[in-house]
This record gives structure tokens, sequence and C-alpha cells, in this order.
């Protein structure tokens, strides 16, 4: 049953969606090119990629030269890119909650309290609590600090690594069974709360298949290289390029998301919504993120019910993704 | 509850591999290929690449201030303002991956920008207590099938909403209706208000309560409400 708060935001919805566009006058045109025309000349890019050794050089003088002072003149913005080899400028101030993607790039961060972070290309962090808390979504991240007040955090996958002081490098996916894998430098980290890891060790530790006692029946032969080769200790060997039948699974998927965008513009939500589920309905899909938060929020303005079971379920596949202020938003609401 | 939004600007980056080199994390599903190097071309300072960029986003653009902005406001003016505004942000912000959304962000950001610099930030459209703009939606609003007085029905409806929502704490009502009217994420609405999403979450759940708590007083509302909601 909806609530009234519902019916009008519905009703408000249809109305505004009459609302079109004003046609286009060739004076606002003229006018309004020009001036994109001296925005865009204005705001340029660099046109080449600096050198890597001249990046090496600024970002060692950075950190050497008063490192500490230049955090404390920094008036906004949680961390600081003090050196990268992509389109991000030296000196762009990162806000809290925001996504770093490296791309192709190598970037490093400086975080106010003194955090060095240095991510490697395909790399994806997100910065929280100002800087104290850092999650890895991909790729691989190299943290850097020494006698911290209070603790920081780098959380990825199932691991939550905190520390005052260390040299760690941590990579989404490495380590046992697709679990983080954690490698300590210098100093000590604390690991989900009990597992204290010193330098010189990584964690997990797997044991390789090989030096298991023989099971009964015969492990298959994948197994056992699976095994041995996710050891994180060990470098692993960069991802495969998507292959052909990856290609079209992608592609079907975004025919299916692509209808349900179609069919929910048109005003058939529920049509829409059983297109979304039948992307959802891939496991490994890489739009389930997407489209679950889509669907979230289209049963949101038709079932509150439904759309806080969604809601709910989308906290618990994706708890730090980027609909989770909406689902915990319909999941806390009063009934 | 999006009206005519794409989706969020958040898209997971194996899409963006299967279709587009690895260079250009900034498609999502619905954009064309042209996007990404569209974006590169703004990035790179391209001024040859105006015409397509205003051509490609000129409807979003201005389908967004309408919505948004007061009649009184200039139109052409907030567009070519969004559009200047735009481009600075994707100069700053590379990691953009849908184009759509983020100009559709840009320019409600740009209007609000606007009506809090004349100290008018209360009255975007969908709230507005002026006559002119009621008759603006009620306008915008009819179908070619409506009659005398299916539109004098409407335009009754929507001054009695206005004055309902005229009454309640407006920093909760344009949470209320960027989201649950407009449709944006509240990311976004964190974005375009210059507030932090708990903020925003906090303000929507509280202006959702103030709206119900509102009609319940008001029966006639609530139940003309119902009837256009049917069963």
């Amino acid at each position: 049953m909806s609530t009234y708060d519902q019916v009008l935001a519905r009703a408000l919805m249809q109305a505004v969606a009459q609302v079109q566009e004003l046609p286009d006058s060739p004076d606002a045109r003229v006018r309004t090119v020009a001036a994109l025309q001296a925005a865009m000349k204005n705001t340029a890019a660099p046109a080449s990629p600096r050198p890597a050794w001249v990046l090496a050089l600024a970002a060692a003088l950075t950190l050497v030269v008063g490192a500490g002072l230049w955090f404390r003149a920094q008036p906004h913005g949680v961390a600081w890119v003090v050196a990268s080899s992509g389109t991000l400028e030296v000196g762009h101030a990162l806000a809290n909650a925001e996504v770093v993607n490296t791309g192709q790039a190598t970037m490093v961060l400086g975080l106010r309290r003194g955090v060095k972070l240095s991510l490697q290309p395909e790399t994806s962090v997100q910065l929280f609590d100002e800087g104290a808390r850092v999650v890895v979504r991909r790729g691989e991240v190299a943290a850097e600090m020494t006698s911290l007040e209070a603790p920081f955090f780098l959380e990825a996958g199932d691991a939550v690594v905190a520390t005052r002081g260390a040299r760690v490098k941590v990579k989404p996916g490495a380590g046992c069974d697709g679990r983080a894998g954690v490698t300590v430098a210098e100093g000590s980290v604390l690991i989900n709360g009990s597992t204290r890891v010193q330098a010189g060790e990584s964690w997990p530790t797997c044991v390789p298949a090989a030096a298991l006692p023989q099971p009964a029946q015969q492990t298959p032969p994948q197994a056992v290289v699976e095994s041995v080769r996710l050891v994180p200790t060990k470098r692993t060997a960069p991802p495969a390029p998507p292959s052909v039948k990856d290609d079209d699974r992608l592609a079907r998927q975004n025919e299916l998301y692509q209808a349900a965008i179609t069919l929910q513009r048109s005003g058939d939500v529920s049509g829409a919504v059983k297109k979304l589920e039948a992307v959802l309905a891939d496991p490994r899909s890489p739009l389930a993120e997407t489209a679950l938060a889509q669907k979230m929020r289209w049963l949101a303005a038709t079932n509150r019910e439904a759309a806080r079971g969604v809601a709910r379920e989308y906290l618990e596949r994706f708890p730090m993704g980027f609909g989770r202020a909406d689902a915990e938003t319909l999941v806390l609401e009063p009934r | 509850m999006p009206v005519d939004r794409p989706p969020g600007p958040q898209t997971p980056q194996m899409l963006v591999l299967a279709t587009t080199p690895p260079r250009t994390p900034l498609r999502i599903v619905d954009d064309t290929q042209d996007d990404a190097s569209l974006i590169e071309a703004v990035a790179a300072g391209n001024a040859s690449r105006a015409v397509v960029l205003y051509d490609r986003l000129r409807p979003v653009v201005s389908r967004t201030v309408r919505r948004l902005a007061p009649r009184s406001l200039e139109h052409d003016d907030l567009v070519q303002q969004a559009f200047v505004e735009l481009v600075v942000s994707l100069r700053s912000r590379p990691q953009v991956r849908s184009l759509d959304a983020w100009a559709s962000t840009i320019a409600a950001r740009t209007v609000f920008q606007r009506l809090r610099r004349a100290k008018l930030e209360e009255r975007f459209a969908a709230v507005d207590s002026s006559e002119d703009d009621r008759e603006a939606i009620v306008e915008s609003a009819r179908t070619p099938e409506d009659g005398p007085m299916m539109t004098s029905l409407r335009r009754q409806a929507v001054r009695q909403v206005s004055a309902v929502l005229a009454r309640l704490n407006q920093s909760r009502v344009q949470v209320f209706v960027l989201h649950d009217v407009h449709g944006f994420e509240l990311k976004e609405i964190a974005d375009i208000l210059g507030i932090t999403v708990a903020n925003a979450q906090s303000r929507l759940v509280r202006g959702r309560s103030d709206v119900h708590t509102a009609l319940e007083a008001e029966p006639e509302l609530s139940a003309a409400l119902r009837e256009e909601a049917g069963p």
C-alpha cells in the first residue's frame, strides 16, 4: 500500500515528466557554443603525459621537502595527488567518500594524517572518515605511515587492516580463494581485529594443495594449480583479456539492461523490473550492482516493501556500493 | 524514482572493458561510443567539439533547467551557464562515466546556485508559490485530450499541493522533490545542494515524513491523490 508521500511524489513525477526541453533558438545556440569554446580553451589539460622520471622526482621532492607543512597548508580535501602519470594533476584535492580510479596510470596520494598511498594501474580506492579509512575495491595499493596517533584502516574484500605505523601492501583477490592478500614490509598490522602480521609476513597463509594429505578422491589438477598460484607472496600473472565468450555475455547483459531502461522510460516499470531480474539472474553479471540499485529505486515508487527487500539484498551484496545511502534510507525509514 | 534520467554515474568497470579500450573508464551502458571521445576532447581543450557537445547534451540540460528553475529566471542563460560548468567539471572530474546523468546533475546544481545567489532557494519550480510557475506546470502537464474541466481540476490540485509543500521545511522538501520526484540519487543531491550525503539522507527521511503528515491533515487532497494514483 502506497503512503501519501509516495502517491504525491508519483503524481508530481508524472506532471514533471511532461515538462520537456524548450526549442533551441539560433541566437542562444551561437552564444552558448561560443562560451563553450572559450571554456574548453581555458581548461585544456596538458597535451602529453609527463615522463616517469619527472613524476618520480616531483613526488620525492614533494614528500621530502616539508610534506607535513604541505599537508597542514591544504585548506580542503582529505587527500591530494602527490604524483600521477595520468590526467589528475599534482595537488588535485580529493574529497571525503570520493572514488579514485587510476585507469592505466600510477598515482601517489598523500593523506591528511601523513599516510602515503601508492596506487598501481587499474586500481580503485575510496576514501572515508576524513582519510582515516581507505577501501580498496580493486588493483593494488601500498600504504606507508609512521607513528600515527589513531589507527589507520585499509579495507579490501574480507580484510580490514589496522595499523599505526607500517609499510603494507594490499591487493584484493590475491589471497587464498579470492580473498585479499596483505604483505607487510615494515612494522606490523592487525587484520580483522585478531590476526597480528609482522614485517616480512603475508596474510592469509595458504597451504599449497600439494602439501596437504591426499584426499580419497583425486583432486582435479586445476585445483592444485589454483591453490599454488594464489599464495599471496607470489606475484600473480596479469588477468587475461576478456574472451569472445565474455564479450558475448556482456553484450547480452548490456542489451537486457538497455531494454529495462527503455521500458522504464515508456512507463512499464514492472516490465523493466523483469528485465533487470534477467540481468541479475547471471550471478557473475558485471551489471549486478547497477541493476540491483536501479531495481530498488524503481520499486520504491510502486512497492515500498519490495523495495526494502531489494535494498537489504543490495546492502548484503555491496555494503560499500554507490547506492548504499539510498538503500540504507529505504531500510531504515519508518513504516 | 527516476523520471526520465539515465542510470547513475557508477557502472561496473568490466562493462567498460568489454566495449571500449581500457584507457577510457568513462562510458555507461546507454551512452554512445562517442561519449568517451567527447569527454576526452573536452579534457584536451579541443574547442572544435563544442558544437557536438552542445547538440549532444542540450536536450538533457534544457529539460533539467526547465523542470527545476522558476520561470522568472532566464532559461537560456541558465543553460549556457550549465554548459560552462559542465566543461569545467569534466576537466577536474575525469572519473565521470555517464554523460547524461552528470550533465543533469550539473544543470541542477547551476539552477540551485542561481537561486541561492538571488536568495530564492526555496523557489524551485515544483514547490514554487508564484502564480506564473504554477500555471506553467499546469500548462506543461496538460495532455491534448484535457478539456477545460480537467485543466481546471489540475490547476486546483497543483495549487493545493504547492500550498502544502510551501508550509513545510524547505531544505527537506527540496531533497524530497529532487529524490522522489526528479529521480536524483542522494550522492547527486549532495553535489547539487553542497551538503553531505548523510545530511541529504536525513533530510529525505524527514521530508517524506513531513509530507506524509501534512497530507494526512488534508483529507480532500489526499483523497484526490488516491484517485489520481488509481487502485
